[in-house]
């Protein structure tokens, strides 16, 4: 996931060397030593990395165009990058959400790139709020019967709003 | 190890067939039969740039052709 314009600039920068290298392929002449399976599978990684790096900038673009309203998550653990595509959706740089919330720069930089692992639920209440973000949440509940730690971790379903 | 293997699951199936082998081997292969051919460059240079910082960094290389032997 792209999460800032460097990396964004970087990654357009990385897909237009496969397309560059992808075009010098289509003329190269497969030498007699390699087999033909392994010619076309070289082809096929770099194609498929390529759409890999053209989804990335896709994504990004259309976040920061600010055209999705809602992020639709499946779990909790997807939150913290529902955080970053709220920031860059809002139109925010790192620096300016750190502004907001009082922050050195490298503070958000470090929270961004470790996902929020080291985050406190107080801080993270405060990204929400300085993002203008809404979330509600369902919590699916465990049954009676069965214990916690039988369930799946993925199965409650949380949603996610941009104010 | 054989890459005809593994290339042929390029070939066949592209995305699909990349999370499954990412699945069952927790890694990727790329095959670029000429390392100083312009995709072992190419794979190369992109897999040692950091893409946070667009710097350098460091990599674990390791000559396939090595282990066979």
């Amino acid at each position: 996931m792209i999460k800032n314009e460097r990396e964004y600039r970087i990654t357009r920068s990385q897909a237009q060397k496969f397309r560059v290298t992808l075009a010098h392929l289509r003329g190269e002449k497969r030498p007699n030593n390699v087999p033909p399976q392994l010619w076309k599978a070289q082809r096929a990684g770099l194609v498929s990395q390529l759409h890999d790096l053209e989804k990335e900038l896709r994504d990004y673009e259309l976040l920061r165009s600010g055209q999705p309203k809602v992020l639709e998550l499946d779990s909790i653990e997807q939150l913290p990058q529902a955080l970053i595509q709220g920031r860059i959706a809002a139109g925010l740089t790192q620096d300016q959400l750190a502004a907001r919330l009082g922050l050195k720069p490298q503070q958000i930089q470090r929270y961004e790139a470790t996902d929020y692992q080291t985050a406190s639920f107080s801080r993270i209440r405060a990204v929400v709020r300085a993002l203008g973000l809404r979330v509600r949440e369902s919590v699916e509940l465990a049954q009676k019967s069965g214990s916690v730690g039988q369930r799946r971790s993925g199965r409650g379903r949380t949603r996610k709003r941009a104010a | 190890m054989t890459f005809d293997a593994e290339g042929s699951l390029w070939v066949v199936g592209g995305g699909q067939c990349r999370r499954a082998q990412k699945a069952k081997y927790e890694g990727e292969f790329f095959p670029a039969p000429l390392p100083e051919g312009s995709s072992g460059k190419l794979l190369l240079e992109f897999f040692q740039t950091d893409k946070e910082t667009g710097r350098a960094k460091g990599i674990v290389a390791i000559d396939l052709r090595e282990l066979e032997s």
